[in-house]
Formats: structure tokens, sequence, C-alpha cells
């Protein structure tokens, strides 16, 4: 047996032996049993079982106008230039700055499609090509006014920083099925950082161990930071040093079995050392057809940058990994973000270009590989935009009312839930984010009120008291 | 005199009972720190169902069916809150079935109480929360 395969051999071993440990265990996490984890990246059985094995996240950071791409609404049309009437706006509680402006139409071209006739603008030509894949949550509300309180809501179930991230949940319910990546990887896109919401505190771990954070891959060649192996060093070399150091770190946990930190420092080295390897080869796309680069849009310049993102997403997913979180960005500095609090056809004209191609191609692409029936799909922001307008040809922050999509993983496409006849309020089939993370948990064999962790003297769960699965779009 | 002495006594007695029922009655500001401290308790409440502590569990519980029985009275007490009244009854009710599940130790039956209580929460809120 070579040096290597010894040593893949021992590191694939002491993944099984956890998983049939934990599997006993029935999943049943707190904090004694996460504490005497050596390996956080074991795999570990779910509660039941999965119907997707991956979740692809797809935040569209800023906040898009559903009201420009999915929810047409012909009585805003006709009510379009008038005052909010009064009957839409009780107990409305406007807060950010802008005020309440008189209702703004949209501009767009609307049809239906598919045999689920759901409605789409003509904003988003190429993924309404997919729609008998999705299933629309019309009827999504949340919290919060500003992108950054909302955006930890939809990623950590909390309004201020400190609870994980839900991709930090999965990967700690159920570990890595792929010894050599991470289990919770982000790739964020765009230019700068505008829109709020969209740094690493929402998708960090919070209050679980750190080996649970998400994985931020950078664009090129060299996915993570300081990974690469520094020049001058050769390969043997660094072998020869990571040897040292393990032999040094068994010697020393030699009378402490029970230091976790020590064994979970020398399993974090192995893995640096085997994702020099694999986490460059998971991002290449050099060995991609013409034709598949192409369906991403890669090439092209307002897709190339999501694109390309999305194929490693798909590349990822391929290789295991549970959950990708992609962030949505512009492509150049013509704008910020989705966050279209004026000019709204020139923002979301550059967005919906960026994005379009891409993800219906991600659609196309995991479909025709059979993958689609196991990596569920996910696409939501913050919150959606106002009926009314603000600035003349722009909308407001719309925590009340907006769409969020999911495909494959199990889901049943159609449309569920509704918002109100200005598309002001979710009026129907209301999910919050708390019901959305259950439902993507519930298909990764996950129960929401069953994945707990001890955390200053209570049981912290990922959707927190709250979450409902969202029953009626479960295939 | 001892008469006179033991009538005084009885009706301080009385008094103080009486002041004791009206301050249970006494109305109370259903406003954001109250319902800070149900979400507060709710999710103490969560945990100690989760980690089997029936003891705390119990007094958590407990706190939540004293607490909705004084909105209900609150409610009850204002014109055209009949739904509010329906709330704050139904969800009295859930924690005092979670009380009576974990006064029996089922922890299970407890936790799904649990989960329809906060359910009832939201659902009022849909309602009175202002957006």
């Amino acid at each position: 047996m070579s040096h290597h395969s010894r040593r893949d051999f021992l590191g694939h071993a002491g993944l099984g032996l956890g998983a049939a440990t934990l599997g006993g265990l029935g999943l049943r996490l707190d904090a004694a049993s996460a504490a005497e984890l050596d390996d956080p990246q074991a795999p570990r059985a779910p509660h039941f079982p999965a119907k997707a094995r991956s979740v692809i996240w797809l935040h569209m950071a800023g906040a898009p106008s559903s009201l420009d791409l999915f929810d047409y609404k012909p009585e805003l049309v006709r009510l379009a230039g008038k005052p909010l009437p009064d009957s839409f706006a009780k107990n409305l509680k406007t807060a950010t700055d802008g005020g309440v402006g008189n209702l703004l139409a949209t501009r767009r071209t609307w049809k239906q499609y598919g045999e689920t006739g759901a409605w789409v603008s003509d904003f988003l030509p190429n993924l309404a090509q997919q729609v008998d894949d999705i299933a629309f949550l019309k009827g999504c509300k949340t919290e919060g006014a500003t992108h950054i309180i909302s955006s930890l809501k939809l990623h950590t179930a909390g309004l201020v920083p400190g609870r994980p991230a839900l991709g930090s949940w999965v990967q700690y319910a159920l570990g890595s099925a792929n010894p050599d990546l991470p289990a919770f990887v982000v790739l964020p896109t765009g230019v700068g950082a505008a829109g709020g919401g969209r740094g690493a505190v929402i998708w960090n771990s919070g209050f679980l161990p750190a080996a649970y954070q998400g994985t931020a891959f950078r664009k090129g060649d060299s996915p993570i930071l300081h990974l690469a192996r520094p020049e001058g060093v050769i390969e043997t070399e660094q072998r020869n040093t990571l040897d040292l150091i393990a032999a040094l770190n068994e010697h020393g946990a030699i009378g402490r079995t029970g230091d976790t930190e020590l064994a979970a420092r020398s399993k974090s080295y192995e893995l640096a050392y085997r994702m020099q390897k694999s986490a460059p080869e998971a991002v290449d796309l050099s060995k991609e057809t013409a034709a598949t680069r192409e369906l991403y849009g890669i090439g092209a310049k307002e897709t190339d940058e999501f694109g390309t993102a999305l194929l490693r997403a798909r590349r990822l997913v391929e290789r295991n990994v549970r959950f990708i979180h992609v962030i949505s960005g512009a492509p150049d500095n013509s704008v910020d973000s989705w966050d279209a609090h004026n000019n709204l056809e020139k923002n979301h004209g550059v967005m919906s270009r960026t994005v379009d191609k891409p993800i219906a191609g991600l659609l196309a692409d995991l479909k025709s590989r059979g993958l689609l029936d196991s990596t569920l799909v996910v696409w939501t922001s913050e919150f959606g935009r106002t009926p009314y307008g603000q600035s003349g040809n722009g909308r407001d922050h719309n925590p009340w009312g907006y769409t969020s999509w999911l495909a494959g993983g199990g889901i049943k496409p159609g449309t569920y839930g509704s918002t109100d006849a200005i598309g002001l309020r979710a009026e129907t089939g209301i999910v919050d984010t708390y019901d959305l993370q259950a439902t993507i948990l519930h298909q990764l064999g996950l129960d929401n009120r069953k994945v707990t962790f001890q955390y200053q003297g209570r049981q912290e769960r990922p959707t927190t008291v709250f979450g409902d699965v969202i029953k009626e779009i479960v295939a | 005199m001892k008469l006179t002495y033991q009538t005084l006594i009885a009706t301080v007695v009385q008094f103080a009972l009486a002041a004791g029922a009206l301050c249970a009655a006494e109305a109370i500001d259903v406003d954001g720190d109250l319902m800070r401290g149900i979400d507060d308790t709710a999710k103490s409440l969560d945990s100690d169902v989760a980690q089997k502590d029936a003891k705390a569990a119990a007094a958590d519980a407990r706190s939540l069916v004293e607490t909705f029985a004084r909105i209900e009275s609150h409610y009850g007490q204002k014109p055209e809150t009949a739904d509010a009244v329906g709330f704050a009854h139904h969800t009295q009710e859930l924690a005092a079935q979670a009380l009576k599940a974990v006064e029996a130790n089922d922890f299970d039956a407890a936790g799904d109480s649990v989960a329809r209580l906060t359910r009832s929460c939201k659902s009022c809120h849909e309602v009175y929360k202002k957006d």
C-alpha cells in the first residue's frame, strides 16, 4: 500500500466509522456530543430519507422586484399613478426614507409559460422556459426593512448577527459527503458589496463550531485564499512538514484523549492538504464542453461571472458538496445590485440579463444530467419591492409580500400562495423565511425541530421556535 | 372588644384578598415589551422541553398560561376585539396543554404543543402586529 493510498484508506475508514457511530446516536447532537465530534466533516445520517442531496441557494442580494419579474398585477397597472389606497395601506408602517409614492405599474410585457401557466415577465426570457420545473412561492413575507436585518433573518433566522447560517446547520447536521471539500461553499459574485446583507455574517457558523462556517471561493484558478503551496516549497517538503506536525500532535495527544481541538486541528491540516488538489479541480472548467459553457452564458460580458459561478456550483454538486450559496452581484459599475430605489428599468434590465441565462442554463444542465431530482435550487432574496414608487421610477423595500421559488430536490412545480391585488402584502399561502428554511431542511431529510445545539443554556434550532414545512409543494 | 378585633382582622384579610384578586386581573400593557417577554419565555419553554427539564418547562408554561389569561382579559374589555380574545384564549389553552404534557413527562406531546403555540402567536400577529 502506498503512502498516499494508506492515508486515504485511513481517512475514509475514519469517516465511515464516524457515520456508523453517529447514525446510532440518531442525530440528537447536543453540546456534549457535538464536542465529542473529533471530525466535524464526518457524515451523519438524516432523520428520514432525503429527497435532496445538495442545495444551490441563489441569493439575489439587494431585493429584486417580484412585480417586474413573476407577480403580474393587472390591478396595479389600472391604478398606476394614484396614491396607495387606504384599503391596502391599513396598519402599514413604512420604515425607509423614501416615503410612499404613487403606485407604479410594471412596464414589462407578460406571458404565461409552460403547462403550469406561470407568469414571467420579459426580463427573464430564458428562465421562462424552465417554469415547469419550478414551484413559485408568491406569498412570501419577512420582517425588517433594511437589507442587513432581513438578510440575517433569511440566512440565519435571527435579526442580529450571531446565529449560524442555514448552510452551517446543514453541515453540522449531516457532515460532509466529500472528505476532500468543505460541505458549505459560498460563491459571491459581482463588483463591490453594495446592496447590503451579503458579507460573511450571512454565511458564518455563529455559535456553532467554526468548522461549520461557509468557505468562500474566490474567482480564478485558486479558489481558497492561502490554500496553494507557497512558492519555493516543493510537495515533498510540505508532506514531510505535515507528517512531522502530525507526529508531534500525536505525541502531544497522549494522555489528552478529551482534547478535541487538537484532533480537529490535525484533521484540518490534512483537509487543507487534500483541498490543494480537490478545490482547484472542482472549479476548473477547462474540461467543460463549449456547449455547456455557452449554456451558462460563459464568455458573454454580462453573464460570464455569474455563469461561471453556477457552473462551478454544478461541479460542486457533482462532488457531493451539500450546500452551495451563490450571491448575485452587479456585473459592472452601471448598477449596484438589485436594489432599485430609482431607475428600476435600467437596474433590473442589467441584473436580469446577468442571472437569467445562467440560472436557466443551470436548471437545464442539472436536469439533463439527472441531477435536478436530487438537487434543490432555491431562488430568493431578503425581501421584494413595493408596488408604490420611489424617486419617480424606482421601488422601495417590501418585506410584506414577494416571490421566492424552488426547483428540483423533490419539489412539486406550480404556484403556491399569492399577494393582494397590487402585490403589496402576502395574502394566501403565506410563507415566512422560517418556513422556507424548514422546507429545505425537510428535503435534506432533516426535521427542523430535531436539529439542536446547546448554546448559553438553551437548545437552539435552525429555525428558532418557528418554521413549518410547506407541505403543499413537497412532491 | 375581642370580637371587634377579630372582625377587623377578617375585614383586613378580606380586603387583602380582594386587592390581590384585583391585582391578578389588573389591566396590563399589551406592548412590545410584553411581547418580547413572551417571545423569550416561549423560546425558553421550547428549549426546556427539548432538554426534558420538567421543572423549568413547567414554570415557563405556567407563566405563559397566566400571561395569556391576562391578555385575554385585557382584550375582553375592549370593543371589537373578539378575534384577539380568541387568539389569546387559544394560546392559553396550548400553554396549558404543554404544561399538562410536561407534568406527565410526555415531552414529545409538550413539544407539539409548543410548536402549535408559536404558530398561534404568529397567527395573532398577522392581525394585530403592525407592519
